[in-house]
């Protein structure tokens, strides 16, 4: 830390620096103080599994077992599945509102976009619950059993009861979810591109879909990508859709269809009613798991988003 | 003060410049594009930018068109290639012809017309890929060449361009990696790559330092032999060194047009020798 030599100061320019400068350390504090106190919560659990709480498949509240194997895998695994979706359809929209459609189709379609970024998840939650679930499990599951579970490699995917809910409707809830973030984004590093660059790519000939994939999204390629991990560190996190539609098993399956958990939906589904301290102390673990799996993720973004320049 | 202004210059005229003017008074020109009362706006309910605008852009020789800031010289150059095109409420009034055909005309393959008029910018525009990408870019997308004949062509161009010594060895570098100088260069080079017929310049000079900027104006007195150049200027000294033909344009008019000598020796019209002689503009 470099020391800072000030200049003396009048009275007024005194308070005032000490005011803003006690503020900023305050976030400081706070920030390590949640920090300690996920380490203490989480300390009995810590001691109990060792570091292998991590990657223990096993969460049996009834004999006092813990490991966060499958919470992991549930939030990872419905990450993935948003990612897969959310990223391709937001490129979609935001090359659609930046470069296609005309501003009186664009202006409307941006503002839906964005107020559908405001929309609170546990809204999101419960209409997975109560409106997709069902509607999926008899247009998408049923079909699925008959068509694509004997298809090699990736039908045991679809292998597993047609009950609506389970890691894939979560990843579908939380791709909703992530897309008007990531295409509002890579929208606006879209509008940075200066125009002439545009004209530039027409005036040797190109069509649009040229222009767009060979010129524009290079240009802003380290912004989307950036765009699409802050998407991912919100589909991590995320709680209330996720408990509403994932199932709440803590098992490891590879069928998307089974009920599963992750690490904030178990959190948030077995806090009330966990009595033993070892069971509190094993969901503050995995507090600190997810903590430390979304710091990872974020600062990868940072890094990403500050090589733009 | 005029006459002196122009036999200032006369002396640092570069030989091969002095040859091609008197080849010039020889030769008749034939005509390349001819523009007929073009009129152009930016909104419907705009006044025109452009107004009723006639206007002969002649086969192997520099148009410059010079005027005040906003005159409507770089929305002419504009209609030239219907860039423009890309803005929904811009419309262009009129006729443009480009050999024998009305480029205005609504069926017009746009794709077409801009490989037959290339265009530079103001600032360089390098697309975000390689110095070799760039260059195929524009002719991979036309099609109809083999892999040895973009070769060649990339490496004619870039010779011509007189960037080749300087990227010869790093033509898989990234294109934003070259000066400014060059970046404008590699344009022009990407530009006459594709063999147009004409080529547009809006300013190209106006983002570069002194000694780049000789090398584009020497580039571009070479190119006259193969292209035909329409050049949109700030620097009257640069209309008198490297163009044939001027055009002064003001407030969307074309004010006058002839060859480059008659307008800056001895102009017709009152604006155009107050605008040559510095007193407003």
């Amino acid at each position: 830390m470099p020391t800072i030599s000030l200049p003396k100061r009048p009275d007024g320019d005194t308070l005032f620096f000490r005011l803003s400068f006690s503020s900023a350390v305050l976030i400081l504090l706070v920030l390590t103080g949640i920090v300690l106190s996920l380490i203490d919560g989480g300390w009995m659990a810590l001691r109990e599994f060792g570091p292998g709480f991590v990657f223990r498949n096993i969460w049996d509240p009834v004999n006092g077992q813990f490991g966060a194997a499958s919470a992991v895998y549930g939030t990872l695994v419905s990450s993935l599945i948003a990612m897969v979706i959310a990223v391709p359809l937001s490129l979609g929209v935001a090359i659609f509102l930046a470069e296609l459609a005309p501003d009186w189709v664009s202006q409307p379609v941006g503002m839906a976009i964005e107020l559908l970024a405001a929309v609170p998840s546990i809204i999101y939650g419960m209409w997975g619950l109560f409106v997709f679930a069902p509607w999926f499990s008899d247009g998408f599951q049923m079909w699925a059993a008959d068509h694509l579970v004997d298809l090699p490699l990736i039908g045991h995917w679809f292998d597993g009861p047609p009950i609506g809910i389970g890691l894939l409707t979560a990843g579908i809830i939380l791709a909703i979810m992530i897309l008007p973030i990531v295409s509002s984004l890579v929208r606006d590093a879209l509008k940075t591109v200066p125009n002439v660059l545009r004209e530039a790519a027409y005036g040797v000939g190109a069509t649009p879909f040229e222009v767009v994939t060979k010129v524009l999204l290079p240009a802003i390629k380290n912004a989307a990508v950036g765009a699409s991990i802050l998407g991912l560190g919100r589909a991590l996190g995320e709680t209330m859709a996720v408990a509403f539609v994932i199932g709440g098993a803590n098992r490891i399956e590879t069928s998307l269809f089974m009920p599963a958990s992750s690490i904030s939906s178990t959190i948030a589904q077995q806090f009330n009613e966990a009595t033993d301290p070892l069971h509190i102390s094993s969901l503050i673990g995995l507090g600190i798991v997810l903590f430390m799996l979304t710091f990872v993720v974020m600062g990868f973004a940072r890094v990403l988003l500050k090589k733009k320049r | 003060m005029e006459a002196n202004t122009v036999t200032a210059l006369k002396p640092d005229m570069q030989p091969d410049v002095q040859i091609v003017a008197q080849i010039k008074e020889v030769e008749t020109p034939s005509l390349c594009m001819k523009l007929e009362d073009l009129s152009f706006y930016y909104n419907r309910s705009d006044a025109p930018a452009l107004k009723n605008i006639t206007m002969p852009i002649y086969n192997n020789r520099v148009t410059a068109l010079i005027g005040p800031s906003g005159c409507g010289k770089s929305t002419l150059l504009r209609t030239l290639n219907r860039i423009y095109n890309l803005y929904g409420s811009q419309r262009a009034e009129g006729q443009i012809f480009l050999d024998d055909e009305n480029i205005l005309s609504a069926g017009r393959d746009l794709n077409d017309l801009r490989s037959k008029v290339g265009m530079v910018f103001q600032k360089p525009t390098p697309f975000p890929m390689s110095i070799l990408d760039n260059l195929t870019f524009g002719l991979k997308i036309r099609g109809g060449m083999n892999s040895y004949q973009i070769e060649k062509r990339t490496r004619e161009a870039l010779i011509k361009a007189h960037l080749w010594n300087e990227v010869k060895d790093k033509l898989h570098a990234d294109a934003m990696g070259l000066s400014g100088g060059q970046q404008q260069r590699l344009c022009i080079a990407r530009t006459i790559a594709l063999k147009p017929e004409v080529i547009l310049m809006d300013e190209p000079t106006s983002a570069l330092d002194p000694l780049a900027t000789a090398a584009i104006e020497k580039l571009i007195t070479e190119l006259r032999e193969d292209y035909t150049i329409v050049i949109v200027t700030h620097n009257m000294q640069q209309a008198t060194r490297i163009s044939d033909y001027t055009g002064f344009m003001y407030l969307g008019d074309l004010v006058e047009f002839g060859p480059t000598e008659k307008i800056f020796e001895r102009p017709e019209n009152k604006r155009t020798r107050d605008y040559i002689q510095g007193d407003f503009g």
